[in-house]
């Protein structure tokens, strides 16, 4: 066991010099919780920073607790190793009056302030994070595998989660038992998993409905003409109207997520105009803008 | 084998969301009164047992549950931060839809 190895600098986690009056202490500590909050936090790697703030806060606050830490902090920084067996005789077990339940302390923490005492067998504490699933998952379900930190573990655990199908951005999966072990025998929490659907090839996912843009050539807009267009569930011939322009939009009923009831898929026409590549393409042009008697920003007018 | 539920394709009743997040009724029902959760049932004078919640009102109840927790905030300023939290997830989508 190394402390100087897993030692937690408090006060940098908190961002204040080491003589900080607690409650200047307590005003980082506010705003580092807000900023890192994994349910708010735009930050990456917010659950590890959030429990890392906690943890500092949980020994800063308490005089009795700070004044312990302090001085394992001044024998670390004077390079005394040795120090461990001071350690070894300071270490009390502490009455661990947590001003939140069930904070997961680091082995740093552990290490100098002793386990939690609790007597009876706790059921242990449900994990909720949040997981990425691109589209194609989402659609016809798959394994995911995802990574865990349990306590117990020195490295993290992998699992593999089976996604069902017809899961959205918000939707929630419960895995009974993968939350944190129990204390005492209790038995383990659940983990919770929060999705957020990513796009999967050109496919884009809005509540249930599944996005894309599909190209069409002037003629076949200006025509109208039926197209294969791609979906998750296959192709689909779709009957693009006459006149279409560019940006309309289309229903495909029953092609988004095989949801209860499916949702939609929405294709968005988009026309390209193929440059002209020889003389004989550029004098068909040519030919289009005299027999068409066509301004497109006839109804822009500036005036100043 | 890992026991796999997914929880948004059934609504819930008090009770659950009461077990599932740990919390008493008591909560729950300040939630309802602050606009943090909806029952489904357009009359709130039913028996509360009667209640019914869409499967929305479940994450809403863990999220405002750790937010009220984890960072002190009131009642009052739960139900706004949660549908500001909505609408920037919404938007965030468009957004990407548009990229």
């Amino acid at each position: 066991m190394s402390l100087v190895m897993d030692f937690k600098d408090y006060y940098k986690i908190l961002g204040v010099e080491p003589n900080t009056p607690t409650d200047e202490i307590k005003t980082a500590y506010r705003r580092l919780a807000r900023r890192y909050h994994p349910d708010v936090s735009k930050e990456k790697n917010a659950e590890q920073q959030f429990k890392e703030i906690n943890e500092a806060w949980e020994v800063l606050q308490d005089p009795e607790k700070r004044k312990h830490y302090d001085q394992i902090k001044d024998q670390v920084s004077a390079g005394r190793h040795d120090s461990e067996q001071a350690f070894n005789s300071k270490q009390r077990s502490y009455n661990q009056q947590t001003s939140q339940e069930d904070i997961d302390f680091s082995n740093f923490f552990s290490n100098i302030f002793g386990e939690h005492t609790a007597q009876q067998a706790q059921k242990g504490r449900d994990i909720h994070s949040k997981i990425q699933i691109p589209l194609n998952i989402a659609f016809q379900g798959g394994i995911h595998t995802i990574q865990v930190a349990y306590p117990t573990n020195q490295n993290s655990s992998t699992l593999n989660v089976t996604i069902p199908k017809g899961v959205f951005t918000g939707s929630q999966i419960r895995l009974k038992g993968k939350g944190m072990p129990g204390r005492n025998g209790g038995e383990a929490g659940d983990l919770y998993l929060e999705i957020s659907v990513i796009p999967y090839k050109q496919f884009k996912l809005l509540d249930k409905e599944i996005h894309i843009n599909i190209p069409i050539s002037p003629w076949e807009a200006a025509l109208g003409s039926t197209i294969e267009v791609p979906t998750l569930a296959g192709k689909v011939n779709v009957k693009i109207p006459l006149g279409a322009q560019s940006g309309q939009k289309m229903r495909l009923k029953g092609k988004g997520l095989p949801t209860q009831p499916p949702g939609d898929q929405i294709i968005t026409l988009q026309i390209q105009t193929p440059s002209p590549k020889n003389e004989n393409e550029r004098k068909i042009y040519e030919e289009m803008a005299k027999q068409f008697n066509f301004n497109p920003r006839d109804h822009i007018h500036v005036t100043i | 084998m890992i026991e796999i539920a997914l929880l948004d394709t059934t609504d819930y009743r008090i009770t659950e969301i009461c077990s599932i997040c740990n919390v008493n009724e008591v909560l729950i029902l300040e939630f309802v009164k602050h606009g943090i959760l909806h029952p489904n049932n357009a009359n709130p004078n039913e028996p509360v047992n009667e209640w019914i919640f869409h499967s929305k009102n479940l994450l809403r109840a863990q999220k405002a549950i750790r937010l009220h927790q984890d960072l002190g905030i009131n009642l009052e300023g739960l139900a706004l931060i949660l549908d500001l939290l909505e609408e920037v997830a919404d938007l965030r989508q468009k957004l990407y839809l548009l990229e």
